[in-house]
């Protein structure tokens, strides 16, 4: 089947199997695999992309269903070399380890500040909640959303809370 | 000479993480990103039943199927070899990549397919007919002691593989007590689960065997696939980039990696097997799979005389890694002096997926059981939790200290400890007495919240030696080669701050290297909490003898001596003076031979250094727990941990692995836990209904640290990888327990369990409506 689509700014446009995923469209037609599967349940979050602005576990939706459809992966999330402020979070604030599920974890946290810019702890939470990470016991996620929270309101980030931070 | 004031080090700063911009932008590649021109793709047919004869395989389904390059049978890899060595006589049994006549556990391979495509692969793979022939199912361990051996050709004639036992029985039964109690804990089967599946990419070349891999240590899988394909080791390489995650499950090689070797052999072409995260928690190596039974014998004063401890190992279908295996009850009588100590272990088959390394490995279970028993003297005395262990603490001046029963019953030698010290400290950190209050003006408004603490010790840096070899490129840049091996702890960072603090350097100047087989050196890779004490004291070293000659050209060049050069900022300088060379200078002098006499020219290193011993990390952790009344449902509502590694290298790093070791023994301790049913088949085969744990369902933690240094290594840092998962699941457990008045609970302590003990207590107190 014919599938056409905006990923990243680019208009792309494929012959897939009706039954190809969203995700593996992008890791193995488009070969932009900084999207990851952690499980094949749409339950771990590896998968997250932006399908029109939206959050999308890009294993619960086939190719052809994102037809005409402007889709955002991490690879896009920079810009001319500046890192988006989650991108900065995460690394500012050690919010990733083995980076496995960070991909994923980042376009739900822009998602969700993208609602909310200022969040509780409870909020930022509720909001990665679908995501799974097994390294960071997700502390320092929310940490790194926090920081990338008061970046985005113009505000100075809270210090880190590790032995000789700022 | 001192020049320690002018050097800069980065050794304790919390250096940002040099691997983080690949990672964050989406741009660093895991094996599965990796896929060659003309790559196949491997799918498995495996057992639906846990315990089955195969009466018959019929392929033909998709012997002409177009796309399909290969199906291999049980019968086309009955020769190959794969660890761990079979030993008949000590009921070792033989392990295949395929399964030779009979399935023994749900899930075991059978057939594998290999095709143009994952998903052509998977259809064909299901269009492969077995006829299978169901056996009773061997599943629970204390039922299997008794039924007919899984493996009737070993010498055992039974499912008990092993039994062994250490201590001295008649001292124990002679001690004075009044005190003797026993009990039960349960260590039930946990998943690693990684965030990332293990993948694997196999391609046989003219030069020989390459694979890429998500191993925890590429050189010892590289000496084992030459070994068990008949390759010298000059002509495999096995290169592992990016790992998501590992968690000890990714250390040692099972049947999936063999089939993928052998299929890209057949094919001759590049073959990819991707786990998928069904297969992941049906056959991976599972932890835990233990159950104690302990007898304590105390004094009034809660001073324990005696433990001893017999252990029954789900050891499930297969051994996958057998040296573990003796962890738990040498490492029994946790941080307490214990006079008299004793064990029995017996390894048990069943129809299980085989028992893995898991995060800690052992010391879980060991500090899990010894913590239970503190709770049930504790209760028995009448003595605060907290009391109870200060009263058997091993005292800081008995170090270095023989421990759990000495070296007769197999106990390990405590390098360092000061546990009252941590105690004292998280204690002060959550304001014991004042969470103690809270909890009892809770009980009065009907709110049920408890209080667990725990203490643990753990030991790190087995295989006491490691490997690092520097490089110094013309430009004067730097590059470690290590043989430990990253899956997120952040090595690519804190080694390098290792490395540029000897050498004067700024970090972004050294890059670390580590998983491909044909640039580092020997060694065993990232297991047990190894990597700072052997990896980085290599790194160091190393470092260390690449500074001692830079130092000698360094002179050369500004005819000055040795002994008076210092490296920093960038520049060799004599010290107290302002004459210097820069760092670019010495390398070149380096390379180009202007070198004094006796000197190389170069500034390369390798080491290979052995430790001083392995080394024994402790820390106390504090959970508070609240229980819903009605439902018994438990929220974890706050979490400290006082942890001592020795020196730290990188705080932060540090913190983010304590952080991740708390959510997986809160995890255990609360929801994760492998289910078989009756039949024996897995209930637990999606993150649907295997819980590991979400954002939602865990506090941010309070962290705070001692330093006990280690002379164990030259850096005096202890293990840090494993810490947070060993304390912090009978924290939780004893916080459950403690709000439910010290009911008896098992992990994971689910709703259930709770709401049972909270219908008991009731009745117990009488009419649960009565007012």
């Amino acid at each position: 089947m014919e599938v056409s689509m905006t990923v990243n700014g680019r208009a792309v446009s494929a012959d897939v199997e009706p039954r190809t995923l969203l995700v593996h469209f992008l890791r193995e037609n488009l070969r932009l695999t900084g999207t990851h599967v952690g499980c094949e349940t749409g339950y771990c979050g590896a998968c997250t992309v932006h399908v029109d602005g939206k959050a999308v576990k890009s294993c619960t939706m086939l190719a052809v269903q994102a037809e005409g459809a402007d889709v955002k992966t991490i690879e896009s999330l920079a810009s001319n070399g500046n890192l988006h402020p989650v991108q900065e979070g995460f690394w500012e604030r050690h919010g990733l380890q083995c980076g496995f599920c960070t991909p994923g974890m980042i376009m739900a946290s822009v998602a969700l500040l993208d609602e909310n810019n200022n969040p509780s702890e409870d909020e930022i939470r509720h909001g990665i909640e679908g995501n799974l990470c097994r390294c960071t016991g997700y502390h320092n996620i929310v940490r790194a959303v926090e920081y990338a929270g008061a970046k985005m309101r113009g505000e100075e980030p809270p210090p880190p809370d590790w032995e000789g931070g700022e | 000479m001192n020049t320690e004031a002018t050097i800069p080090s980065f050794i304790g700063a919390p250096v940002q993480r040099r691997e983080d911009p690949s990672l964050i932008t989406g741009t660093a590649r895991y094996v599965d990103d990796l896929t060659p021109t003309g790559t196949l793709h491997l799918a498995i047919v495996r057992s639906p039943f846990a315990h089955a004869d195969i009466i018959d395989i019929d392929t033909s389904a998709v012997d002409d199927m177009h796309g399909v390059w290969a199906v291999i049978t049980p019968d086309e890899v009955a020769d190959v070899q794969m660890p761990p060595t079979p030993r008949p006589d000590r009921n070792v049994p033989r392990r295949f990549p395929l399964v030779q006549g009979r399935a023994l556990m749900p899930g075991d391979p059978v057939v594998a397919v290999v095709a143009e495509s994952p998903s052509l692969a998977r259809d064909a793979a299901d269009l492969i007919f077995v006829d299978y022939e169901p056996l009773e199912v061997v599943g629970d361990v204390e039922d299997a002691m008794e039924a007919p051996p899984i493996h009737p050709d070993l010498s055992s004639g039974s499912n008990v593989a092993y039994d062994r036992s250490k201590g001295d029985r008649q001292a124990f039964d002679a001690l004075e007590g009044p005190i003797r109690l026993n009990g039960l804990v349960d260590h039930p089967r946990v998943v690693p689960a990684p965030m990332e599946n293990r993948v694997i990419l196999a391609e046989w070349k003219e030069s020989g065997l390459t694979v890429h891999m998500n191993s925890q240590a590429p050189q010892l899988m590289h000496e084992q696939f030459a070994s068990d394909f008949g390759l010298p080791q000059s002509e495999v390489r096995v290169i592992t980039p990016y790992v998501g995650g590992a968690f000890g499950c990714k250390f040692d090689p099972a049947e999936e990696e063999y089939l993928t070797i052998v299929a890209a052999r057949i094919t001759g072409r590049p073959v990819k097997w991707a786990e998928t995260r069904r297969e992941h928690l049906l056959t991976i190596g599972h932890g835990r799979a233990q159950l104690h039974r302990y007898e304590v014998v105390a004094d009034t004063g809660g001073r324990i005389q005696g433990l001893w401890v017999d252990s029954l190992i789900d050891l499930g279908c297969r051994h996958r890694y057998l040296s573990y295996m003796e962890i738990t009850p040498r490492m029994g009588t946790g941080n307490y002096d214990i006079g008299v100590y004793g064990w029995r272990m017996r390894g048990v088959w069943t129809n299980r997926a085989p028992r893995g390394i898991y995060r800690g490995a052992g010391r879980p279970e060991a500090t899990l059981t010894v913590e239970r028993v503190m709770e049930a003297v504790a209760a028995a005395t009448g003595l605060d939790p907290t009391e109870v262990r200060r009263r058997n603490f091993i005292d800081p001046d008995a170090f270095p200290y023989h421990s759990s029963g000495g070296a007769e019953a197999g106990g390990y030698k405590y390098d360092t400890g000061e546990y009252e010290k941590a105690l004292d400290k998280l204690l002060e950190e959550c304001d014991y007495e004042g969470l103690r209050q809270e909890q009892a003006e809770a009980r009065d408004m009907g709110r049920i919240l408890g209080i667990g603490l725990a203490a643990y010790v753990e030991v790190c840096g087995f295989e006491d030696w490691g490997a690092a070899r520097i490089q110094v490129h013309a430009d004067g840049s730097v590059t470690v080669y290590v043989e430990t091996l990253d899956q997120g702890q952040g090595h690519r960072t804190s080694f390098a701050q290792l490395v540029a603090s000897v050498l004067g350097l700024d970090v972004s100047q050294v890059k670390v290297e580590n998983g491909d087989s044909a640039a580092t050196p020997y060694g065993w890779g990232t297991s047990g909490s190894r990597s700072i004490a052997q990896g980085g004291s290599a790194s160091h070293a190393a470092a260390e003898k690449v500074g001692v000659k830079a130092k000698k050209i360094a002179a050369h060049l500004l005819e000055a001596s040795d002994a008076d050069i210092v490296l920093a900022d960038g520049k060799a300088s004599v010290t107290g003076t302002d004459v210097s060379v820069t760092w670019e200078e010495v390398v070149s002098a380096a390379l180009t031979g202007n070198v004094p006499e006796g000197v190389t020219p170069g500034l390369d290193e390798e080491i290979h250094l052995k430790s001083g011993g392995l080394n024994f990390p402790f820390g106390m952790h504090l959970a508070v727990v609240e229980i819903d009344p009605e439902s018994g449902s438990p929220k974890l509502d706050r979490m400290w941990a006082v942890d001592d590694a020795g020196n730290i290298i990188n705080p932060m790093l540090a913190d983010g692995q304590r952080h991740g070791g708390l959510a997986q023994g809160i995890g255990q301790a609360m929801w994760e836990e492998v289910v078989y049913d009756d039949d024996g088949n897995l209930a637990t085969s999606s993150f649907m209904d295997y819980l590991i744990p979400t954002a939602v369902t865990l506090p941010s933690f309070g962290l705070d640290s001692t330093v006990t240094t280690t002379p164990t290594n030259p850096l005096g840092a202890k293990g840090i990888g494993e810490a947070g998962a060993i304390g912090s699941t009978p924290a939780v457990l004893n916080a459950i327990s403690d709000a439910l008045g010290g009911a008896e609970v098992q992990v994971p302590v689910k709703p259930e369990q709770i709401w049972r003990a909270l219908q008991a207590a009731d009745l117990r107190r009488g009419d649960p409506t009565d007012g």
